[in-house]
């Protein structure tokens, strides 16, 4: 099946009740979900991400198109869930100790979700322990740690610091004040000016699952 | 020499070789905005290089073709005797700024807590051997006072003067009244009649505003403003926190406010009324939370991280001697109280001036800044939150934005065709846009199909208007909208709104409107049973009403439930001199408030999505009713 024009079109403009109506009309005729997410839906969301990263779209329309997204994606998963689909890869994500910011963190799941991830959403106000937990007891292949004020970035430092016994587990960050020198300076494996960036960090340096 | 392009002309600076243009460019009064503290990690201190040599710091020559390259001041610097930058308005920082002083308060009762005391007491004879400090008692006792006086050595040392020299006419206390005692504050003949003023501050984190009053009838004898100088380390507060982790950056800081800032300012007013600072016998400040703390010199960083926990809410008055500020030394300070971290003085004063608490019903009172902190007040109770809405309503962070200061655009129309109308603030030809102006563009270019609910500009339709402008740069294009034609603007540079202003416009907005959906929410009440939204800050002085409505900022409620206060935080600071008890209603107005963290609440970002779009998203209108749920 090609792709769907209206579905891609209702992410790519943030629709989210069109979006649930496609998603909800090709389930209930027991149609195939999961290549609308993959034909339709993540496309449309990968070219939001592009756009975004180019300059040529902006905060709002991001936010609404990766709305649309998790709202049709919300009424796929349990379908993935049964039909034993394979992710690309498995890693979480949150927003450091001291942190309650949480939409920046939220899009870049998202975009890591279009992009085919698994991906274990801590939340915010994260210690180096709950990272670690989902790494070792759920596998999660990276932390992606994100800091939205000057003074819980600090904490980041502390994180990597948490992970040099686990070289296998590359820690990325990002955040509004994160900059790059910033995470080669506490020696973060990899760093996300955006949401698109943290994804090509991720495809970077976790290995894509056979 | 450097030879520097300015938008309105040019200037020709000494320079030496290997000194950094940031540093060069202040020295000579010129200073660019290094928000970023001259990290190289912001773009607020962009220049192009022209002509000359030039280097990185680090040393390496920088190479530039026959263009002109844009460069961070902070990161370059000179490495020929002679050179030409251009200094585009957007990085220069301005330190004079529009006074946003004015303000609207509850019937105010005079009453200030500076009292004065004339007296003349008869020298004590060897059967009644009266010390000055009981014969001042006894003076005092016979006009009815009889509070406990808190005497310090060096005011009993004027008292002993004054006595011993004592006049026919008699001698004047002047003292700071507090409920159970009175703090002498100075002690002189009455014979030199000397003024007796107060000194009222609103610190802000952009702006600070400063009013001179007489204490003797609460006449306001001068105002001025300046813009918190603290912006040359930091321009937000999260990185303002970060800078005063260090004992040196808190230093810094509460120099940069109270010195340079505050005691400018100061000493300008002083100048205005023809008086000296020994006649500043009182002085209040209100402030945010943060900038409260870095007033007085105080830690800040547990406000950076959860739980936001400040140093103290309710802050012990001190001298001028003390805080360092140019007034009688001693002089009290009194710092408003605060209710959080997020929460601060400023908005306790909003409170206060605005008497919202005496309303019937349930209000609304935001007060917008960088961050717009809301209040809904039901019944006594208040539940309040604060919002990161970002600089873009202060005109800063946007291509053209400027404050809302003469040569600004404060107001703008658009018919089918473009701009039918703009109002400039004091006329002549604009230098940029001002909050309310951005408000009004977005509305009115949407309404007129300029622009998508998104904030997308409809290129065929500006192309074939003539009001398209490519702005950015050729890897990185913006899409521009053509405000006002260079022929007409007072820089010759055209005025342009891009795409990625519209979108700060929009975070912004959703930010606040986003706030106050989720605050009704959490009191389990909605719009249509709001009877009061009350609007303070000094950008609120400027809005139009119907264009915040139209552009989704404001509810569309019915217009006279609306209610314009301006700078509240000046208002509350103001009343704290001149009535004894707003200081004490101020401490049990700042007990009151419930503070709700808006980022634990799960459907705040839900929220603020649904309001990016231009008014919101499918134009679900539920909050307006509390009958029945949103329309889906």
């Amino acid at each position: 099946m090609a792709r769907n024009e209206e579905l891609y079109n209702a992410v790519a403009a943030g629709k989210r009740r069109d979006v649930q109506r496609i998603v909800q009309e090709c389930l209930d005729r027991e149609g195939d979900a999961l290549e609308l997410l993959n034909e339709s839906m993540i496309p449309a969301m990968q070219e939001v991400g592009e756009k975004f990263s180019r300059g040529e779209a902006f905060i709002p329309e991001m936010l609404v198109a990766a709305r649309a997204m998790q709202a049709g994606v919300n009424l796929i998963e349990p379908i993935l869930v049964k039909s034993g689909h394979k992710a690309t890869g498995k890693v979480c994500i949150g927003a450091v100790k001291g942190d309650l910011h949480d939409i920046g963190k939220n899009l870049v799941a998202i975009m890591l979700r279009s992009a085919g991830y698994e991906v274990i959403d801590l939340g915010t106000d994260c210690d180096v322990d709950k990272f670690r937990e989902a790494v070792e007891k759920q596998g999660a292949q990276a932390v992606l740690a994100s800091a939205l004020l000057s003074t819980t970035m600090s904490y980041m430092e502390k994180l990597v610091e948490g992970f040099r016994d686990r070289p296998d587990i590359p820690v990325i960050i990002g955040g509004a004040p994160v900059t790059e020198e910033f995470a080669e300076q506490i020696g973060a494996a990899g760093y996300g000016k955006d949401a698109g960036a943290a994804v090509h960090a991720v495809r970077r340096l976790v290995p894509a699952s056979a | 020499m450097l030879r520097v392009v300015l938008g309105d002309g040019e200037r020709l600076l000494e320079a030496e070789p290997d000194r950094k243009l940031t540093g060069l460019l202040r020295r000579e009064g010129l200073p660019l905005n290094t928000r970023c503290g001259e990290r190289g990690v912001c773009r607020g201190c962009e220049v192009e290089l022209v002509e000359g040599e030039f280097r990185w710091l680090d040393g390496d020559p920088i190479r530039r073709g026959s263009e002109p390259l844009v460069v961070r001041g902070c990161q370059t610097a000179m490495a020929s005797a002679n050179g030409t930058i251009r200094a585009p308005h957007r990085s220069l920082l301005e330190s004079e700024a529009q006074i946003d002083e004015d303000f609207v308060t509850h019937e105010p009762h005079f009453s200030p807590a500076v009292r004065r005391f004339r007296f003349h007491s008869p020298l004590p004879g060897l059967d009644n051997p009266l010390t000055h400090k009981a014969r001042c008692r006894v003076a005092l006792a016979a006009q009815g006072e009889t509070r406990p006086i808190a005497w310090t050595v060096s005011a009993l040392a004027e008292l002993g003067q004054a006595l011993d020299h004592q006049p026919a006419e008699g001698v004047v206390l002047d003292c700071h009244a507090e409920e159970d005692r009175l703090h002498p504050i100075r002690v002189f003949p009455a014979v030199e009649e000397k003024s007796r003023l107060g000194l009222a501050v609103d610190a802000g984190t952009t702006t600070v505003a400063a009013l001179l009053v007489d204490l003797a009838d609460g006449r306001i004898l001068a105002r001025a403003s300046r813009y918190n100088q603290q912006i040359r380390r930091a321009d937000d507060i999260a990185s303002r926190i970060g800078r005063a982790a260090t004992q040196a950056g808190l230093e810094e800081l509460r120099t940069l406010l109270v010195e340079e800032t505050i005691a400018s300012l100061v000493r300008r007013l002083l100048n205005e009324a023809e008086a000296t600072p020994e006649d500043i016998l009182s002085v209040a400040i209100a402030g945010n939370t943060v900038i409260e703390h870095l007033a007085l010199g105080l830690p800040v960083e547990s406000i950076g991280r959860i739980p936001f926990t400040p140093v103290v809410r309710d802050f012990p008055s001190l001298t001028a001697a003390e805080a360092g500020i140019p007034a009688h030394p001693r002089a009290t300070v009194q710092v408003l109280p605060c209710v959080a971290g997020y929460i601060g003085g400023d908005i306790v004063a909003d409170l206060y001036a605005s008497g919202v608490l005496k309303y019937p019903g349930v209000s609304i009172l935001i007060d917008i800044g960088t961050n717009g902190e809301i209040v809904l007040a039901r019944e006594g109770e208040l539940l309040v939150c604060a919002t990161a809405a970002g600089p873009a309503f202060e005109g800063a962070g946007i291509r053209h934005g400027v404050r809302a200061a003469p040569g600004a655009i404060e107001h703008v129309r658009l018919g089918r065709d473009g701009v039918t109308s703009r109002l400039v603030i004091g006329g002549g030809k604009p230098s940029g846009l001002c909050g309310s102006a951005i408000v009004d563009f977005v509305s009115e270019a949407f309404r007129e199909g300029f622009l998508g609910p998104l904030g997308r500009l409809d290129l065929e339709r500006l192309r074939s208007a003539g009001l398209y402008r490519k702005a950015g740069s050729a890897h990185r294009p913006l899409h521009a909208f053509l405000l006002a034609d260079g022929e007409d603007t007072a820089s010759g540079e055209d005025i342009l709104v891009t795409e990625y202003d519209v979108a700060e416009v929009l975070k912004a907005k959703a930010a606040i409107q986003a706030g106050m959906r989720t605050l009704l929410r959490q009191a389990g009440t909605g719009w249509d049973k709001v009877d009061h939204l009350i609007l303070a800050g000094g950008f609120a002085r400027h809005l139009d009403i119907e264009s915040a409505i139209a552009l989704g900022l404001l509810p569309d409620l019915p217009r006279n439930r609306f209610r314009v206060v301006g700078n509240g935080s000046l208002a509350g600071a103001y009343l704290t001199l001149t009535e004894a008890e707003a200081l004490p209603s101020l401490r049990a107005l700042s007990r009151i408030p419930r503070v709700l963290e808006l980022n634990t609440v799960p459907e705040f970002e839900d929220e603020f999505v649904e309001c990016l779009a231009i008014p919101h998203l499918d134009g679900e209108d539920w909050l307006l009713s509390t009958e029945g749920e949103p329309v889906s």
